[in-house]
C-alpha cells in the first residue's frame, strides 16, 4: 500500500498542495485528474523532490518511501543531445543492470541506435516510458503518459499498464482524457484548489463525470453570462 | 509475480558502483559524437584551442598561482548553472552531487594539468580539483523556486521581454553577479571576471523562443534586429553604470578592461540574438544548443576562438534577416 499524508508543497510563498492524504494499493492504477493548473505535476513533482518546497509523509508497503524508490514520467521528458535511445535506457538502467532492453522494445520497436533527437514526439514519449519501466520501481509516476502516442501505441500502454497492476506495481496517473481515466485507472482522485475534492472508485466514474461537467458549468455560467451582456 | 525484470529497493541501493561507469561511458560516447559533428569547423577550432593553450601556459607562467584553480572554478560554476540534466539525475537515481562534481573534475584536470607543466605549481592540482568537485554539490533550485525580483522586473520595457523572463528564472544569480561588481575597489580584475560571468550567462537569458505573434510585435515592428540588440545593450550600460564608474575611479590605469568586459557582453548579445532568430522555428519553444553556442561560450575564456564565432554571428545575422522579411511579409 502506497500511503501519503499531510502532502504539502509549494513554490516560494506560494502553496499549491495543501495536506493531501491519497492511499493506493498494490496492484492500483489511481489517476489524478483536475484542471489545468490544479497542481498534478507539482504534486508527482513533490514526490520526488524535483523542485518545490515539500513536508509530509511517503511511506509503501509499511516503511518510508524515498524519492529514488520511485519512477517519474515527466509531461516533458529530459535527452541529452547526441544521445542514442539505447544510451537513454542504459543510463535510466544503471540500478537494474539485467533489465532486458531489447526485449522490451519489442513492444514499441523504436530504433534504439538512432540519436534521439531525430525522434518524434510520440517515439520520445515512448522511450521516456521504456525509461522509468528500465528503472526497475515499484511506485510508478505518470504524468500525462498518454499526450502524443498514436493509437496503436495508446493500446500498447494500455496493455503494459494491466501487465504492471497484474505484477503488483502501484501507479499513478494523471489525464485529460476521460476515456483513458475510465479505461484504465481503478480508482480516480479530483484535485482541485490544492486539495483532493473527492475519490472515485469504478462504479462511481458516472458520478465523476457528472461531477466534473457541473463543476466547469458552474464556473463558466457566470462568465458566459458576462459575454452575453450587451456591450 | 510474474518476471518483469523489477527489483527491490534493496537491490536498487547497491547499483550506484555501476552509475558513474554507465554515465561516464555515456559521457565519452557524447563527446565523441560531438566532435565528430564538429566537422570542418571543429578541424579550425582544434588547433586554434592549441595555440590558445600554448599562450596560456606562457601568460600562466607570470600569473598568481591560483589564478589557475580560479579561472577552472568559474568555468564549473557557469556550467553547472547552465546544464540542464539535474532533474534527470536525480529522478534516475544518480548520485547527484558527486557525478556532476567528478565530472567538473576531470574536465578542470584537463584544462589545468597542460598549464601546470609549464608552471611547475603541482599544488594548484587538487586545488582545482577539489575546487571543481565541490561545484557539483552546489544547489539548484526550480526555476520557480528561484529569486523573483519583481520590483525590477515590473520597470523592464516590454520589448526586453527576455531579460523579464531570465530575471524570473535566474533571479538570484545576476543579482549576486552584479553585487559583486560592485566590489570592483577590491582588485583591477573584479568588474572584468563579473562582465565575463555576465556574458557567459547571456545565452541563457535567449534560450527561449517566443511564438511568432511577440517577435513580430515587438522586434520587427519595433525597429529591427539591431534596435533590439542597441536596447539589449543599453540595459547592460545602466546595470553595470555603478561598476564602471567604480573601476574607472580606483583603476584609472586599466580602463582598457572595462571595455573589454563590455566587449564580450556585447558579442554575447549579438551573437545570442542572431542564434536565436536565425534558428527560429515555428513549433520550437526552445532554442537548440549546439556547438556554435558552445564555441561562443568558450571563446569568452578562449579568445582564439573569436574568429571562429565572428565566422558564425554573420552566417546567423544573414538567416535572421531573411526570417524576419518572412515575418514582415507574411
Amino acid at each position: 500500500m502506497l500511503n501519503i499524508s499531510n502532502l504539502t508543497a509549494g513554490y516560494g510563498n506560494t502553496l499549491i498542495l495543501d495536506a493531501i492524504n491519497l492511499k493506493a494499493a498494490a496492484g492500483e492504477v489511481h489517476g489524478i485528474l483536475g484542471v489545468n493548473g490544479a497542481g498534478k505535476t507539482t504534486f508527482f513533482k513533490a514526490l520526488c523532490r524535483l523542485g518545490p518546497a515539500f513536508s509530509g509523509e511517503v511511506t509503501w508497503q509499511g516503511a518510508p518511501l524515498s524519492p529514488a524508490g520511485m519512477g517519474y514520467l515527466p509531461a516533458e521528458p529530459y535527452f541529452y543531445p547526441y544521445q542514442t535511445g539505447q544510451e537513454y535506457l542504459e543510463l535510466c538502467s544503471h540500478r537494474n543492470p539485467g533489465f532486458p532492453i531489447e526485449k522490451w522494445n519489442g513492444l514499441f520497436q523504436l530504433p534504439l541506435k538512432d540519436l534521439t533527437e531525430t525522434y518524434s514526439t510520440g517515439m520520445r514519449k515512448k522511450l521516456a516510458l521504456l525509461g522509468i519501466l528500465a528503472g526497475g520501481y515499484q511506485v510508478l509516476l505518470l504524468d500525462e503518459p498518454f499526450s502524443g502516442l498514436d493509437l496503436e501505441s495508446t493500446e500498447i500502454l494500455y496493455e503494459i499498464l494491466e501487465e504492471l497492476k497484474r505484477n503488483g506495481l502501484c501507479l499513478l496517473l494523471s489525464s485529460h482524457i476521460m476515456a483513458t481515466v475510465r479505461q484504465v485507472c481503478d480508482r480516480v482522485s479530483y484535485l482541485s484548489e490544492g486539495q483532493i475534492r473527492e475519490t472515485f472508485d469504478k462504479e462511481g466514474f458516472p458520478a465523476l463525470e457528472q461531477f466534473i461537467k457541473t463543476t466547469i458549468h458552474d464556473r463558466t455560467k457566470a462568465a458566459w453570462a458576462e459575454i452575453r451582456k450587451p456591450r | 509475480m510474474a518476471n518483469l525484470s523489477l527489483i527491490t529497493i534493496e537491490r536498487m541501493k547497491k547499483g550506484t558502483t555501476n552509475s558513474f561507469k554507465v554515465y561516464f561511458r555515456f559521457r565519452l560516447r557524447q563527446l565523441s559524437r560531438v566532435l565528430y559533428s564538429a566537422g570542418w569547423p571543429g578541424v579550425i577550432a582544434l588547433p586554434l584551442l592549441l595555440v590558445f593553450a600554448l599562450q596560456g601556459m606562457e601568460a600562466m607562467s607570470g600569473a598568481p598561482g591560483w589564478s589557475i584553480p580560479l579561472i577552472a572554478l568559474l568555468l564549473c560554476v557557469s556550467w553547472h548553472y547552465k546544464r540542464k540534466d539535474h532533474p534527470f539525475l536525480k529522478r534516475t537515481g544518480f548520485p547527484v552531487g558527486w557525478v556532476p562534481g567528478m565530472e567538473y573534475a576531470m574536465v578542470s584536470s584537463a584544462v589545468v594539468l597542460p598549464l601546470l607543466v609549464y608552471s611547475g605549481n603541482w599544488w594548484i592540482w587538487p586545488a582545482a580539483v577539489m575546487a571543481s568537485l565541490a561545484c557539483g554539490f552546489l544547489p539548484v533550485r526550480a526555476a520557480r523556486a528561484s529569486f523573483n525580483p519583481t520590483f525590477f522586473v515590473s520597470r523592464l520595457p516590454v520589448a526586453l521581454f527576455e531579460w523579464r523572463s531570465a530575471l524570473r528564472r535566474h533571479g538570484a544569480l545576476f543579482v549576486l553577479l552584479w553585487l559583486l561588481s560592485l566590489a570592483v575597489p577590491y582588485g583591477m580584475m573584479v568588474l572584468l571576471i563579473v562582465l565575463l560571468l555576465w556574458a557567459s550567462f547571456i545565452p541563457s537569458v535567449f534560450e527561449f523562443q517566443e511564438p511568432r505573434e511577440v517577435t513580430i510585435a515587438v522586434i520587427v515592428n519595433g525597429g529591427g534586429a539591431w534596435r533590439h540588440g542597441l536596447r539589449h545593450f543599453a540595459l547592460q550600460l545602466l546595470v553595470f553604470a555603478p561598476g564602471l564608474v567604480l573601476h574607472l575611479v580606483f583603476h584609472p590605469q586599466y580602463w582598457y578592461l572595462a571595455f573589454i568586459g563590455l566587449g564580450f557582453i556585447a558579442l554575447m548579445l549579438a551573437f545570442s540574438i542572431a542564434y536565436k532568430y536565425a534558428t527560429w522555428h515555428p513549433g520550437r519553444q526552445r532554442v537548440v544548443q549546439s556547438l556554435p553556442v558552445t564555441l561562443a561560450y568558450f571563446s569568452l575564456f578562449f579568445p582564439l576562438l573569436l574568429p571562429l564565432v565572428g565566422f558564425y554571428l554573420l552566417r546567423f545575422v544573414k538567416r535572421t534577416r531573411h526570417h524576419f522579411k518572412m515575418a514582415y511579409h507574411a
